[in-house]
């Protein structure tokens, strides 16, 4: 198994507060489950290099984030983070563009004769809008979006960023279900297409199960495990962590795992 | 008209601008037309005249377009780097901090007589001072506080005036020739135009080259990172820039309060808040409000003045108002 991101005894002032070890295979997508602060968000933050460490290093395909400056980092992996201030005026392929900011050359660059390539980044740009069936919203503003059509114009910024990995902070997190399918769906056409690593916090354990090829569970800044879905989705691994009876049943058309909740009543 | 408008901006406000600026040059205690200008430029004219014309007149138009484009540079960046349409250089005390570095270098620096670049240097000094320390201020680990960055700003301001009206006290003979220049003027004279349209070019290039990181800081700042941006060094350098902008407008021309706050966010109300356009926009149209005010200043009273800070600050508390009704508004 190819690895493409190796995290070696990481731990931050808040959050991961015991060594966390693990590694995310490449060309998969990766789920991080867990309750309300258990460190999701924080994990993913620290792989983006945007979160304090007290200890530990993280490794981006063979290379220690630390020494990766920034600009490199935002073409190897694209991060989209939990909440993003609307910038309300900007149209849809507006906003799609700012994913291609890391591609452009800074000032002395282009005075030393670097070039933007606007063609390329046209064709970025567009294919992104069709992966994220945007096409039809392309001169929208953002303010006359929905939320989900907003969500997906922030994923596919995340692809016009051209990188290997992606990291997505709960890219579910307030969307109903049909909106959350279709941005899965459109992620995971991208994944087949071509090979993509991607890394989601994610908090439907359900959805989870049907999308992701493996899991990580945090609880309380500890990784308490990690495998496919069908390993880390029982009952006995999820109870500890969550504090509630659950139940597992196969799903009637994959056979993935999917986890019932029960009522505390119900005990 | 209204597309038309809207897609040469560019163009249509350069020549409202240019068209304003003949206006200038035209109206005043004595008027000339347009015929009579030409007739000057090629040579003609009396010696009174042609003194009215190039060292009067010239220099002030020069002086507002300038200073107009440098604080409404200061104020997109600022309204854009800290994502709060209500900062500008004033708000943030910038201008305090500035016009009070360089009111110190005019009294009790003896050099800055012989050396006009200090009063600027000096100025520049207290405006960055300022900006940092305001910066400082409302950081917190979670990120920047903007209540505790505008709060801080006024505080900030207000202690730099207060001291300010301390200097002015113990400056005796001088005074009179401060307060003016402290109410906002634009009559410093050419020689002073050359600093502040230096300062203009190195912050407005610097700002120029820095609008799609602007651009990208929009939607906050762990955003702007994974875009590749170094937001910690880009905010430096971005606030570095703003202060050398505000530093050059108030050395020479003391507190032009508001236009700052103003043109910036008129423009991103009619051409959005994409940096590539507003920067740009807002250098023409702070130049335009400047020369307006200027003028409005020069003729509204028969004979003698008004001070130009006067005017822009009339202008600008109402329209500060104006906004704050419209955001409260728009959150309910």
């Amino acid at each position: 198994m190819d690895c493409a991101i190796e995290i070696d005894r990481l731990q931050t002032p808040h959050g991961l507060r015991s060594p966390i070890c693990c590694r995310i295979a490449k060309g998969c997508m990766t789920g991080i489950i867990g309750p309300n602060g258990a460190g999701k968000s924080t994990l993913l933050r620290s792989i983006a290099g945007l979160q304090k460490k007290t200890a530990g290093r993280i490794l981006i395909l063979q290379r220690d984030l630390d020494a990766i400056p920034q600009k490199a980092l935002a073409k190897t992996f694209a991060y989209l983070p939990q909440q993003i201030e609307i910038i309300e005026d900007f149209t849809v392929s507006e906003l799609i563009s700012l994913g291609r900011l890391p591609h452009h050359p800074v000032f002395w660059e282009r005075l030393r004769g670097q070039k933007t390539e606007f063609e390329r980044d046209h064709k970025a740009v567009q294919e992104a809008l069709e992966a994220m069936h945007l096409e039809d919203l392309a001169q929208r503003t953002a303010t006359t979006l929905s939320g989900g059509e907003l969500q997906r114009v922030y994923l596919a910024r995340a692809l016009a960023q051209e990188t290997p990995i992606l990291l997505l902070d709960e890219p579910t997190a307030h969307l109903d279900f049909k909106a959350s399918l279709e941005l899965l769906n459109c992620l995971e056409k991208r994944l087949l297409q071509q090979e993509l690593t991607v890394v989601m916090a994610i908090h439907d354990l359900n959805l989870a199960a049907l999308y992701c090829q493996r899991l990580l569970l945090l609880n309380e800044g500890q990784l308490l495990a990690e495998g496919t879905p069908e390993t880390v989705l029982s009952p006995e691994i999820l109870e500890p962590a969550y504090g509630r009876q659950l139940k597992r049943i196969p799903h009637p058309l994959c056979h993935r795992p999917q986890i019932l909740p029960c009522r505390a009543a119900q005990n | 008209m209204k597309s038309f408008i809207k897609r040469h901006y560019l163009l249509c406000f350069s020549l409202a601008t240019l068209a304003l600026i003949t206006a200038s040059f035209g109206l005043g205690s004595a008027q000339f037309t347009l015929h009579q200008m030409l007739d000057l430029l090629t040579g003609g004219g009396s010696p009174t005249e042609r003194a009215i014309l190039f060292e009067i007149r010239l220099p002030r138009i020069a002086m507002a377009v300038v200073v107009g484009a440098s604080l409404s540079m200061a104020g997109a960046c600022l309204q854009g780097l800290f994502r709060n349409p209500l900062a500008d250089p004033y708000v943030l005390g910038l201008s305090s901090g500035g016009s009070f570095a360089a009111a110190l270098a005019l009294l009790f620096w003896p050099a800055a007589q012989n050396y006009p670049f200090l009063i600027p240097l000096s100025a520049f000094t207290g405006s960055a001072l300022t900006a940092f320390w305001v910066y400082q201020a409302a950081k917190t680990p979670q990120g920047l506080q903007l209540n505790g960055l505008l709060l801080s700003g006024i505080a900030l301001g207000l202690t730099f005036s207060a001291a300010l009206s301390l200097v002015l006290y113990f400056a005796e003979n001088r005074a009179s020739d401060l307060m003016l220049w402290l109410m906002g003027h634009l009559n410093a004279g050419l020689h002073a135009v050359k600093w502040v349209a230096l300062c203009l070019l190195l912050g407005g290039l610097a700002l120029m080259v820095h609008c799609d990181a602007l651009n990208a800081l929009l939607e906050g700042e762990d955003s702007a990172a994974s875009l590749g941006i170094d937001v910690e060094r880009v905010k430096l350098r971005l606030l570095a820039a703003c202060s050398l902008l505000v530093a050059g407008a108030v050395s020479f021309c003391g507190m032009i309060g508001f236009v700052g706050l103003l043109v910036p966010h008129l423009a991103r109300i009619f051409w959005g808040s994409d940096h590539r356009r507003l920067l740009l926009i807002s250098a023409i149209g702070g130049a335009f409000l400047l020369l307006l005010t200027d003028l409005i200043a020069r003729i509204a009273l028969p004979n003698g003045e008004l001070p130009v800070g006067v005017i822009t600050g009339c202008l600008g508390g109402p329209f500060f108002l104006w906004i704050l009704r419209r955001g409260l508004r728009h959150r309910n």
